[in-house]
This record gives C-alpha cells, structure tokens and sequence, in this order.
C-alpha cells in the first residue's frame, strides 16, 4: 500500500472506529487521562509499524491489538501485577488539567437528562466490574468485535472469552437490577 | 437441553456469536421456558446498557491524531510523458510556440486555396483512355504467352 492509501486507511480507521478504540482503551484504563494516552500511543505505534500489518487481517482488529500491547506495557512500566488489574477512577475525581485538555463533545439531542443518568449509572456498574471480565464486555459490546477478534486482541481462547463475557454480563445486569427497580429509564 | 446449559449460551446468543446447532437447540428451548425467556431478556437489556456506557474519543485526541495521519508524506508522482504533461497544461507551451502553430497552419489553409488544381478530365475521354489501355493490356498477354511457346524447345515439346 502506498502512502496515499495508508492515509485513507488510516483515516477511515479514525472517523468509522475512533470511539470504539478510545471506550476499549477507556475500559482498560479507567479514566480518561491514560485512555488519551493509550489511543494516542497506539496511533503512532499503527502508523510507524504499518509496513508489518498483515492485510488479511481486519486493520481495526490489528490496531486494537496494538493498543492492548501499550496497555500491557504500560502496566508493566508502572509495576502492576496484572496487566488488567485496574483501579477506575470516579469521573469527578479526574485531574482538572485533563479536563482542562480534554473537550467532550457537544451534547447531542439524544443526552437528556434522564438519559445522562442513566449512562452515569451504568458506568459505575461497568466501573465495578473485575478488570478481566471488562475489558472483553467493552471489545463486545462497545467496540462491536466478534468472539473470534476478542480472543486475538486479548490472546485467550474463543471458549474463555464467552465465558468471561457470559459472567461479566450476569455481574453487570445484577448491579443495575437495583437502578431497574428504581424505574430508571434505558 | 436443560436451563444451566441455556443459561451459559444466553450471552452468546445475544451477541449473534453461537453456531447454527447451538441457537436452534437454545431457539427450542427458550420456547417452552418462561424463566429462561426473562433471562434472556435481562441480557439482552444489559448489553444495550453496555453499548450506552461507551466513552466517546475526545475532540482534542481525535484532533491530534488527524494531524498525526496529515503528516504522513505523500509519495512522489510518477514521471510522466512530456506529451501527456503538454495535453494535460496546454496553457504550460509558451505564447511564441502557439503564434508559429498558427501561422503555420494559416499558410498552409492559404496555400490549399490560392494555388491551381488540376482540370477536371471528361468522362469521354476517360473511357477512351480505358479501352484502349485493355486492349493494349490483352494483347500484350498474348504475345508474352505466344512468346513462351515460341521459347520452348522442339526436344521438350516432344519429350
């Protein structure tokens, strides 16, 4: 591929999967300061390793492969035991100079109120959740990988990440049973 | 097949990731199991909270990336051929090339009208000039065969 191809590719990588890979990197992370820094990471590592992507792999699979390798390695630079051993972090406790960085984007017409809540709980059910079940409910549910994809970025076995996704996902809708019963909204 | 077993593949089954025997053999089952149903349905709400609880990538990230994908450096175009360049950018050819093109083509339009041509020949005479040209033509063919016979040699006309 040429550098004009590599361009588009990467382009379309940024514009149709940009905030699958920031919610995954967010999910490995736990707040938005170090899931910048992981995205941003695996971006350069994409784009300077491009000559050794395989083009018979789906480039979105191989690039959140990467950012999983800068996770990794970026656990082991800080001496954590595990590489998915990770403490979240309250969104209001996040350091004023990451928001200061940071923009979100403009409320669109779809986050009322109600609905703003509603994410709010479900991200401290998600929050609470062990790290090892997280990280493949986001690659399912919000980065949209196959079981097949999951187990290549995480480099576990098709059968683990069902079961770690089946258990994640009966922990995560007993958390939010409490909020259904309340009469939250979905 | 029996609700522990349902109950493992529900997950799966929401996120479209069982083979075709397992969803029919789960499919059945959920038909005539009331409790597995609510089950179902309960997965089926918490994945799409799942879905809503995603991060959206930050602006000032998504603009900094773009900015790191811009700077990739664009390959150099291949040569091309001068003629191709020339069709491409004719406004490229210097102003003194187009006015000797044109007077050039100006002098030869003017030289097609201007010098004399030729009378037309009539038809006449055209067909005279033609008959004769046959018969001078047949009777050539004749003496070259009647010379070729007059050529070969008495032995070979008779051996």
């Amino acid at each position: 591929l040429d550098a004009e191809n590599k361009k588009d590719l990467f382009n379309r990588l940024l514009a149709e999967h940009g905030d699958r890979i920031y919610a995954f990197a967010y999910s490995l992370a736990g707040n938005e300061a170090d899931a910048s820094d992981l995205v941003a990471e695996a971006f350069a590592r994409a784009l300077q390793a491009f000559d050794r992507y395989d083009e018979t792999r789906p480039f979105q699979s191989w690039v959140f492969k990467i950012l999983q390798n800068v996770f990794v390695d970026s656990t082991r630079e800080r001496g954590r035991v595990s590489s998915l051993d990770v403490e979240f972090e309250g969104e209001e406790n996040q350091a004023p100079s990451v928001a200061e960085r940071l923009v979100s984007a403009e409320p669109g017409p779809d986050d009322s109120p109600a609905r703003e809540e509603t994410r709010k709980k479900v991200r401290e059910a998600m929050r609470k959740l062990p790290a090892e079940f997280r990280a493949p409910m986001a690659l399912c549910d919000m980065s949209g990988l196959s079981y097949e994809e999951i187990s290549k970025v995480l480099d576990v076995p098709v059968g683990t990440v069902r079961s770690r996704i089946f258990r994640g996902r009966k922990m995560f809708r007993e958390l939010l049973d409490s909020y259904f019963k309340e009469g939250g909204s979905v | 097949m029996n609700c522990d077993k349902a109950a493992e593949l529900l997950s799966a089954y929401v996120d479209g990731q069982l083979d075709a025997a397992e969803r029919g053999s789960l499919v059945s089952h959920l038909e005539g199991c009331h409790g597995c149903r609510r089950e179902w349905v309960g997965l089926e709400r918490a994945r799409t909270l799942s879905v809503q609880a995603a991060h959206s990538m930050p602006l000032t990230l998504r603009a900094s990336i773009q900015r790191s994908i811009d700077a990739l450096a664009p390959e150099a175009p291949a040569q091309e051929a001068a003629w191709r360049g020339l069709l491409r950018w004719p406004s490229m050819i210097p102003a003194p090339a187009w006015a000797v093109l044109a007077a050039v083509l100006t002098a030869g339009g003017a030289a097609y009208v201007l010098l004399p041509k030729e009378e037309p020949v009539p038809l006449d005479r055209l067909l005279a000039e033609h008959v004769l040209t046959d018969q001078q033509n047949w009777a050539a063919t004749r003496g070259w065969t009647a010379s070729n016979l007059d050529d070969t040699s008495p032995s070979e006309e008779g051996g």
